[in-house]
């Protein structure tokens, strides 16, 4: 299968394991994301993708042909890949032009120079193809860096947290130029990066991975943003209201209301509530619970409210409302839980205790045992 | 196409057999997704996350029998993953008139087989393969 495919990957500093049994597949054309905390391994993974590590324990395969294993270590050089960093690392002697034909060795000079004015066009930088890096700012020379990356046509892409050296601003539109230029060029790109908007906007499939180096949920950026499968997941994506309550009847009690939940029954979980999912309401209609405004503030198109629930001794709440929704206005609000940004997770103690029990069977489907697949 | 090359094999017959299976019904359905009927898939998907389900308790049968380890790890990994099969059931409603659906459900499909899955049970790979000897 054509781009990564990473099985059975396990790296230890020393005494200090930083990846554990790690699995990665990224067909060709594929952006995923790994994203995770400081110091959870996501680095030392695209370290050994690109050879930049000899792996101890697994395998890594790049376009069908093993690269990496404890006995195979295939040279970075050799292994057809592009590499792009935080800070550009240009060679500074180096015009544009010669940045970019830098990785062409061995193509005939009027053909390289002819690929790197491509790529240059095509990340819109022929014009300062004659210039040095130190006469380009910082979105410059990312997309500098980008072409030189490309030019060579690499069967992978692996890129280190590549935008955090950009103001916010140039940031979004060099991740967008970015994202549609490697969408053109049809190469699998691994991008590690601690930044969950950064994840979202540009990932085909987010990976996440845990402070024990395991990979704690993958999916599409909406099912890991609105289906964490882990407490962990959800905190990712900024602060979380949190309540502890014990499942009974098919449901959590939390001071918001009631929330239905499959958990097993009499055990205590924590709910976790985005801001955007604590709904404020100035009509009155009785289904929230009042609420008095400690503060508020603007962040451009929303504002983040804090609020104290007015029967709910000092319990503040965090809630995330349109900016239109002007505080100062409002008398009477109430305050509810909009169920798709509320998510159920057992405490440590229930985790324990659930993990305990044998697990529930899946679905079995008649005849078909893999003693009777043995049989045959 | 999916191809279900020398690395993704488990080395264990019955399971590779399951995943091959199952490859080839996402290469179907992905062959539906880009023909003149894409809204014909359903009842494909439906199979294939049927087929699923059964690959799941075989190989939760066979790794219990071989004592592996970590069975209730990859137990777990399996329930989780039941909501993304029914989010792919959910998808095929839309395939019909909306390129977006038919391109996540494609994507989704893949990943879901290649990673989800077979990467997934290579864990066990280097287990299954000391326990043969």
């Amino acid at each position: 299968m054509k781009g990564l495919h990473i099985f059975g990957l396990s790296h230890a500093y020393g005494d200090h394991q930083v990846l554990s049994n790690m699995g990665l597949l990224i067909p060709a054309g594929e952006l995923v994301c790994m994203l995770g905390p400081s110091g959870c391994g996501k680095s030392t993974l695209l370290r050994l993708a690109a050879g930049l590590e000899k792996v101890q324990q697994g395998t890594v395969v790049i376009d069908d042909v093993t690269v990496g294993t404890p006995d195979i270590h295939v040279e970075p050089e050799q292994r057809q890949i592009g590499l792009m960093f935080q800070d550009y690392a240009l060679f500074p002697h180096l015009s544009i032009i010669e940045n970019v034909t830098f990785g062409l060795f061995g193509m005939a000079s009027d053909k390289a120079h002819k690929r790197a004015m491509d790529m240059l066009d095509q990340v819109g930088m022929t014009s300062h193809a004659n210039k040095y890096p130190h006469m380009l700012s910082g979105g410059q020379q990312q997309r500098v860096a980008l072409a030189r990356a490309l030019a060579p046509d690499p069967k992978l892409l692996l890129l280190d947290e590549p935008f955090s050296g950009l103001d916010a601003n140039l940031r979004q539109s060099i991740r967008e130029e970015t994202l549609n230029v490697l969408k053109q060029s049809g190469v699998a790109t691994l991008m590690v990066t601690h930044d969950p908007e950064e994840a979202m906007f540009m990932a085909d499939r987010i990976k996440i991975i845990g402070a024990d180096g395991r990979t704690l949920q993958a999916g599409r950026p909406h099912e890991i943003y609105y289906h964490p499968i882990h407490e962990f997941v959800a905190e990712m994506f900024g602060m979380m209201n949190r309540f502890e309550c014990v499942v009974k009847n098919g449901q959590v009690e939390t001071p918001l209301g009631t929330l239905p939940t499959d958990r097993p029954e009499g055990l205590m979980m924590q709910v976790l509530v985005r801001p955007e999912g604590v709904l404020l309401d100035t009509d009155g209609d009785g289904t929230g619970v009042r609420v008095e405004v400690i503060s508020s503030h603007l962040l451009g198109h929303d504002n983040i409210v804090r609020v104290q629930l007015e029967n709910g001794g000092s319990r503040e709440l965090y809630v995330r409302v349109h900016h239109t929704f002007e505080i100062e206005l409002q008398t009477d609000i109430t305050a509810r839980i909009d169920p798709e940004y509320a998510f159920i997770f057992p405490t440590e103690e229930s985790r324990r205790i659930i993990s305990a029990r044998p697990p529930e069977p899946v679905e079995e489907l008649a005849g078909e045992t893999i003693e009777a697949m043995v049989a045959e | 196409m999916v191809e279900l090359s020398e690395t993704f094999q488990l080395e264990c017959d019955e399971l590779d057999k399951d995943h091959q299976k199952l490859v080839d019904m996402v290469n179907e359905i992905v062959e539906m997704l880009d023909g003149d009927q894409p809204e014909t898939c359903k009842d494909k998907v439906r199979e294939f996350v049927n087929f699923t389900k059964g690959h799941f308790s075989r190989e939760e049968r066979f790794l219990s029998k071989m004592n592996y380890p970590d069975v209730a790890k990859h137990c777990k990994h399996h329930r989780q993953l039941g909501e993304k099969m029914e989010h792919m059931i959910e998808f095929t409603d839309s395939v019909g008139d909306n390129e977006m659906a038919r391109e996540s459900l494609k994507r989704e499909l893949v990943f879901f087989v290649m990673d989800d899955v077979i990467t997934t049970d290579l864990e066990f790979k280097g287990f299954i393969g000391d326990e043969a000897e």
